[in-house]
């Protein structure tokens, strides 16, 4: 009758002291001898086959009574890893292999007999070295854990040698595997955390190398006790015949094995994995100098694992690597906007984490490439996975929302810059993934009246993984952090940039310094406004024939930057028709054509005024632009005259003008629609706030302009010219 | 952005805001609408928010289209004063119900 067994078994499993088991395997035998003395002073019991005496006529003796020769440097070496194994001879001349550790006082010499069929084993220089040669050729990672596994085989000549490999969870699954070709392959199958228990495995991290060569042993104690000179359990965890736990054992005959040997693999550490080696039906003992080998096999792997893990599949990391370029490139060369470049190369964006969608948070925008959570629930997603954790690169691949599995069951998060408040997040959809155990996991052990006991069955048994997407993966990790950082400088430098050319812009196509105009005062500003909306807006103020003086103010839709050719040939073309026709609704006329032909994909609008600053006689003509506001007699009004389509609109239209007579204190203001323009407000009612305004303007007119900018709701440019008769 | 196609004519429908952002779309949507010579119908009934890139937009599209209507209801002031103040309906039909843009063809 057998039972699962409760969290609490497990953990009294978990809890089995293995690295002071009392007694040692009985293939060699064990002797604690004095380091002051070399009399031996513990044995096991199991000296009579090897030593041709009884446990009690070894205790007390003296080390040289057993051996041929006593290896007096070997035994006082600092570093006794240095000198193992020992080529000796028993009294009798047989030859033995001895490996010598220190513990509890104890020097320890273990002694395991030489067996005709060694010399099978080869060891020799050249075999190691082409080994090596062998595992240092792999390419990759599949390559690297398959030549392992062979290499591992043919030296230690086990039925079956696997590479085991743990997940975050330490659940292994079977990398590579090289077998009697009889046997049932277990490549590709996992087998859970408990199959190896924690204190398993902190010892698997201590050591490079284990040995059962027989599981049925009847396992032999240490006479006269099991502890050291001190007086504490003797810690064999650094001898090889360590005795193992019957748990452990009873696992490995229920999996059909007889004998069994499993190498470290360490990466940055921690435990890797392992070369899990089997011997069906029959005992299996390598001579030391094999497991030496088979141990400098696990060490060289370990050391070659970060390089081959790093190269990964060559073609994801090529992929990786051109996406990087192509990113740089379009950022370098693509314009003023960086999301706006970004959504041209979404496709490249994806691929540097192998993501299904992702979403950029930067400069107050939030831009979704590919398969994302919808606008509202990105930055619910994002913070969920950062959980506080802002300033790195955070994974998840188990977000675990049943509603957004499709696009969003793993997400990974970097930051872009510091603060917090700009990242790119990259999302995966659910991978219904099918995982092969090695037996059901969820019978981890079984409990046999009052004995626990490992799980019966090995049989494969298939599970499917939900609501999990495919993991992430360092390299691409990597690559969101890279994107995070890049991003970040080309913010900086497209902000920096961006105030050079506002400023080149406004040297160039504004003005440095207003006309001073004897009886007229003048007044101008000019707010950039944010990312793509900055650029579009221009005003001019000039001389006309006759004392006379122009001013007007202009937009150019949608081209951000870009306008400024646009801008440019509009206030030089505005000067010359001014100048040419002595009539401000003819020169639009005059500038219409010239939209239309030069001009051809730009929507262009205009207000333009002459005054006459002796007389105050002023003519105002409007293409398509908002209406001025003027100011007569301490009142605002809406300038709604004279007014015609936008430039390019309507061919041959005929602009007109309106006439108006501008007495002292009288004042014009003109403005292009980033003053005005808000999203949640219709556009009269902004109008008719600014009118209201410009009937109480501050006497001063700078302090004017400031007063009514200050209206601006400030995400658009903001032109602003104010004129005012002295 | 929604396109409809009824025989010889298309209406795109224009929700929600029409700005720097989503203009790109529209011009998409308009070479689509106009494709085969139909006449295009842009409703600007439930449009919130149109500005000078929008705007652009349609003008560019209206002069390249056979026949271009403009439907916008007088209820959407805020959308209505951006198109006259640029004056758009000098160039094209400017009606308050896409009934009416049919019977204006």
């Amino acid at each position: 009758m057998t039972e699962p067994v409760s969290d609490a078994d497990l953990e009294v499993c978990a809890a089995e002291p293995i690295h002071v088991p009392g007694t040692i395997q009985p293939h060699g035998v064990l002797l604690g001898l004095d380091p002051a003395t070399l009399a031996v002073v513990r044995t096991s019991a199991n000296t009579e086959a090897l030593l041709g005496r009884p446990a009690e006529a070894v205790l007390g003796a003296h080390l040289a009574e057993l051996l041929e020769a006593v290896p007096l440097a070997d035994v006082a070496a600092p570093d006794l890893t240095l000198v193992n194994p020992l080529a000796l001879h028993l009294a009798d001349g047989r030859p033995v292999e001895g490996v010598l550790s220190r513990s509890g006082g104890l020097l320890v010499l273990e002694l395991e007999p030489v067996a005709p069929d060694d010399e099978g084993f080869d060891t020799s220089y050249l075999r190691i070295r082409s080994l090596l040669q062998r595992l240092q050729g792999a390419g990759d990672l599949e390559e690297l854990v398959a030549a392992t596994a062979g290499e591992v085989r043919r030296l230690t000549g086990f039925d079956r040698v696997m590479v085991y490999r743990f997940d975050p969870e330490w659940n292994g699954e079977v990398v590579a595997e090289d077998r009697r070709e009889d046997l049932e392959p277990f490549l590709g199958l996992w087998y859970p955390a408990s199959d190896i228990p924690p204190q398993a495995r902190d010892l698997y991290a201590a050591t490079w190398l284990r040995l059962i060569a027989s599981v049925d042993y009847v396992p032999a104690p240490i006479l006269p006790s099991a502890t050291g000179l001190d007086g504490a359990p003797l810690d064999l965890g650094d001898t090889v015949l360590r005795s193992v736990s019957p748990v452990h054992l009873e696992y490995l005959r229920n999996m059909g094995v007889a004998a069994s040997m499993s190498i470290s693999i360490k990466h940055g550490g921690r435990l890797w994995g392992l070369v899990a080696c089997h011997h069906q039906d029959r005992a299996h003992r390598p001579p030391y100098r094999v497991r030496a080998v088979a141990e400098l096999v696990g060490q060289l792997v370990s050391t070659l694992l970060p390089g081959v893990e790093e190269t990964g599949s060559h073609e994801r990391s090529m992929a990786t690597g051109v996406a990087r370029g192509r990113i740089a490139d379009a950022l370098a060369t693509g314009g003023t906007d960086p999301l706006k470049v970004l959504e041209g190369i979404a496709d490249d964006v994806l691929a540097l984490a192998g993501a299904d969608g992702a979403a950029v948070r930067a400069g107050g925008r939030t831009l979704l490439l590919g398969r994302t959570p919808g606008p509202d629930e990105v930055a619910a997603v994002v913070r969920a996975a950062r959980a506080g954790a802002t300033d790195e690169v955070v994974a998840v691949d188990s977000l675990g929302d049943e509603a957004l599995k499709d696009v969003a069951s793993g997400v990974a998060v970097a930051p872009v810059g510091a603060g917090g408040e700009q990242w790119v997040a990259w999302f995966r959809p659910e991978l219904l993934r099918d995982v092969s155990w090695g037996g059901d996991p969820r019978q981890k052990v079984v409990k046999e009246g009052e004995r626990i006991s490992p799980r019966l069955s090995f049989a494969r048994w298939t599970e499917t993984v939900r609501l999990r997407s495919r993991p992430w993966e360092a390299r691409e990790l990597e690559g969101a952090a890279w994107f995070g950082r890049h991003l970040a400088d080309v913010l900086l430098r497209e902000s920096v940039a961006r105030a050079e050319v506002i400023d080149t812009v406004q040297r160039t196509l504004l003005l440095e310094a207003l006309p001073k105009v004897p009886g007229v005062e003048l007044a101008a500003r000019y707010v950039p406004g944010e990312g793509d909306a900055v650029g579009g807006d221009w005003y001019d103020v000039f001389w006309l024939p006759g004392g006379r003086i122009a001013v007007a103010v202009g937009d150019v839709a949608g081209h951000g930057l870009g306008s400024a050719p646009a801008m440019a040939q509009l206030r030089h073309g505005l000067r010359a028709y001014l100048l040419k026709e002595d009539d401000p609704g003819a020169a639009l006329d005059r500038l219409d054509e010239l939209v239309r032909h030069l001009l051809p994909d730009d929507l262009a609008s205009l207000v333009v005024a002459d005054l006459d600053p002796a007389t105050g006689r002023m003519r105002v003509a409007n293409a398509g632009h908002l209406p001025p506001v003027l100011v007569r007699g301490g009142v605002g009004e809406l300038l709604a005259t004279a007014r015609g389509p936008a430039l390019g609109v309507v061919p041959g239209f005929g602009y007109g003008h309106a006439d108006l007579q501008l007495d002292p204190g009288d004042a014009l203001l003109l403005f292009t629609d980033g003053l005005v323009e808000r999203r949640r407000e219709g556009i009269d009612v902004s109008l008719e706030r600014l009118r209201s305004a410009a009937s109480a303007l501050p006497p001063d007119l700078e302090d004017a302009c400031d007063a009514v900018l200050s209206m601006a709701p400030g995400s658009d440019d903001v032109t602003l010219l104010a004129l005012r008769r002295a | 952005m929604r396109v409809e196609r009824d025989g010889g004519r298309s209406i795109v429908r224009v929700l929600g805001e029409l700005d720097i952002a989503t203009a790109p779309q529209l011009a998409e949507a308009l070479v689509e609408a106009a494709g085969g010579g139909a006449a295009v119908v842009v409703d600007l009934t439930a449009t919130t928010f149109l500005d000078s890139s929008g705007l652009r937009t349609m003008v560019m599209a209206a002069r390249d289209a056979e026949r271009f209507v403009l439907v916008c209801p007088p209820e959407n002031s805020t959308v209505l004063r951006v198109i006259t103040f640029a004056g758009f309906q000098h160039a094209v039909p400017l009606v308050a119900t896409v009934d009416e843009a049919d019977a204006s063809g």
